[in-house]
């Protein structure tokens, strides 16, 4: 349930106040972003989907009816903005091999700071990570997409449901089945990848 | 080759991994990975990739959202005033999802009925629409609805021009012009102000540019594979294809950013061009000074648009905010009632398996037999999904083809509104190849090939009844 305060945004965004409207998507702005970020792969995208979502929310604020919490509600449109734009940008370009592509533009999506002890476990962490990321894109869309709203952004199993609107069931099957398919590509691209 | 435990244990890993077994569970993996090496190597790189893609910390968002979104929003808030201004007191025009659920359900339904299919095999079951690429199309929710207009405006304002839609639950008129009339083409308008004369409209509505003085629309493409807004890639859109092409550079002036569809319509902005087929469809390209009118009734005009739109939060929010009843008496029904239509008389049962599904089954009576069809109906994060198995239908035997995607690719309205034509696309993934030769005498479907992918587009024809 939302408390009181979120309530109280609520019901004077709904009115059309645009200060409490921004107050309210402060709170969820950044995890909003990331999802976008991990699913659109660049920043632009990740920017265009989080405005889209944004005005989607505002939108339809007033249909909003606080049955569920409004964090979610807005993580699920994020995610509904995400899908939609793969789907329209799937014609237009293509998701090439994780092989291919710049050394440059992987720098650019993913930024990983230094939080290992040594630098060059650092830099292989941020290697590996960098390279589970790409990936996720040779998984279907619905297990990429589990796995960055799971082991990504750290959502639970009952806020994935909501998002996703799927059975529990169904999120916890998928999921594995995800982490075992990513686990197999991982070791096709490098047997070693887990050494 | 795996043994049973090991699959046992395999399935279970994420949960286990997660810490989400019951105790009993939660021992038997562990048992099994203390013995098996296989499973507890791969229980350990699972456990890897889980934690190296947690160590991935949030990237701030960049400075510059804050002022575009502000922006963004402004635009969005200036539409919608113009929205309530343009619509006028006497009618004021509502957008789709600021509705108030109560008020859709008091419209009265039109009468109509199937008047026998164009297509082949009807496949019920309206999936979410590949969302209007850019500049093609603008979702239906934002356009202006003139949700009061009565049955007596409907009237006169018919009488004053052409054939129009004299059901009591048809809140548009259909005027056609004399010019639009001479051209072989018919004009939906709407009122934005009181119903009636066309001066009286045209003056409420600043005339389109190369529309002279009509309220027209043109038909967006509503395909996966459109991908430029004057083009309709599919062959669903052939019919649609000549109107589409019609839309002029203006429609990117509908977005509002750069490579990203907007919903948000400008006054002013967004030219129209007529028909010049033997139909009118729903468009883009129009202002939110244009006023419109449907020839269908409203609240099929809405459930299509409901279903024409990949904004599941929306339609999930109606999900979860109607309840099953909402569910069932809106998408559910609709869908149900186009595919009963078609297929002649049945008796449809409605069985919620949880908020967002819908299992319907129904019975129809097809050359003298019974048959069975099954639907799950799911609202998903892309929109909303059905599954269908037909059973004894056609080419489309149980066992042939196990799951079916229906998209509604678009709908037009023709013949002054009489009579409604649903494009239905259907991306079928044959699990056998070929049929039993049997003739269909639902029309030819597509030859199976193995597992490949089938794409065809389907009209449905609705008419009116008299």
């Amino acid at each position: 349930m939302a408390d009181l305060q979120e309530r109280e945004l609520i019901t004077r965004a709904k009115a059309g106040d645009e200060p409490s409207f921004e107050q309210l998507i402060v709170r969820c702005k950044t995890r909003a972003y990331n999802i976008a970020l991990r699913y659109m792969r660049n920043e632009d995208d990740a920017l265009d989907v989080l405005q889209e979502s944004f005005i989607k929310v505002f939108r339809h604020l007033p249909s909003f009816k606080e049955e569920s919490s409004f964090d979610t509600w807005v993580y699920r449109i994020v995610v509904n903005t995400c899908n939609d734009m793969l789907r329209k940008n799937s014609g237009a370009k293509k998701i090439d091999s994780v092989y291919a592509g710049d050394g440059e533009d992987e720098e650019k999506i993913v930024q990983i700071p230094d939080r290992s002890p040594t630098p060059e476990e650092a830099l292989e962490r941020r290697e590996k990570a960098e390279m589970i990321l790409r990936s996720l894109e040779l998984l279907s869309p619905e297990q990429k997409e589990i796995v960055i709203l799971r082991d990504v952004q750290g959502f639970s199993y009952e806020e994935i449901s909501s998002m996703l609107d799927c059975s529990l069931g169904t999120v916890k099957s998928r999921i594995n089945r995800a982490r075992l398919k990513l686990r197999e590509i991982l070791l096709e691209q490098n047997q070693n990848f887990f050494v | 080759m795996r043994n049973t435990d090991c699959e046992k244990t395999r399935e279970r890993l994420s949960d286990y991994l997660d810490g989400s077994l019951l105790p009993q569970d939660r021992n038997a993996v562990e048992e099994h990975l203390g013995q098996c090496g296989r499973c507890r190597e791969e229980a350990e790189q699972l456990r890897e990739i889980m934690s190296l893609l947690s160590e991935i910390p949030a990237a701030p968002v960049p400075d510059r959202f804050d002022l575009d979104l502000r922006r963004a929003l402004r635009r969005e808030i200036e539409a919608q005033k113009e929205t309530e201004k343009i619509s006028g007191e006497k009618d004021a025009a509502v957008v789709l999802p600021a509705e108030d659920k109560a008020v859709r359900k008091e419209r009265k339904r039109p009468r109509w009925k199937i008047a026998g299919a164009a297509a082949a095999v009807f496949m019920v079951g309206i999936l979410s629409v590949a969302m209007m690429q850019d500049g093609v199309g603008i979702p239906l929710r934002d356009l202006a609805i003139d949700k009061n207009r009565t049955a007596e405006e409907t009237e006169s304002a018919a009488d004053s021009g052409g054939g129009a839609g004299q059901d009591q639950g048809c809140q548009y008129s259909i005027v056609a012009k004399q010019q639009a009339e001479e051209d072989g083409d018919e004009v939906l308008r709407g009122a934005a102000g009181p119903a009636g004369s066309d001066a009286e409209v045209e003056a409420a509505s600043p005339a389109p540019q190369n529309s002279g003085g009509n309220i027209v629309m043109y038909r967006s493409a509503i395909t996966e594979d459109a991908v430029s807004p004057t083009g309709s890639g599919s062959a669903g859109g052939e019919a649609a294809g000549g109107a589409a092409q019609d839309q002029d550079a203006s429609t990117p002036a509908l977005m509002a950013t750069g490579g990203l569809e907007t919903n948000t319509v400008l006054p002013g902005q967004g030219e129209t061009s007529e028909i010049t087929d033997s139909g009118l469809s729903r468009g883009a390209g129009f202002s939110s000074q244009d006023e419109y009118s449907r020839a269908c009734a409203e609240w099929m005009g809405e459930y299509v648009e409901a279903l024409n739109t990949k904004d599941a939060a929306l339609f999930s929010d109606t999900v979860a905010t109607a309840g099953i009843n909402g569910y069932t008496t809106d998408a559910a029904s609709f869908t149900m009632k186009l595919y009963e239509d078609y297929l002649g008389t049945g008796e449809l049962t409605f069985r919620q398996l949880h908020s967002s599904s819908i299992k319907l089954e129904s019975s129809f009576l097809i050359e003298g037999s019974r048959r069975q069809v099954r639907m799950d109906m799911t609202g998903t994060s892309s929109g909303l999904s059905a599954s269908e198995i037909l059973l004894d239908l056609g080419p489309w035997l149980s066992g042939q083809i196990s799951e079916t995607d229906f998209t509604l690719e678009g709908y037009d309205v023709k013949n002054g509104g009489s009579e409604v034509v649903f494009r239905i696309e259907t991306a079928v993934s044959a699990d056998e190849s070929g049929s039993d030769g049997a003739e269909d005498k639902y029309g030819a479907a597509d030859e199976s090939e193995g597992n490949e992918t089938k794409h065809q587009v389907k009209e449905i024809v609705w008419k009116k009844t008299e």
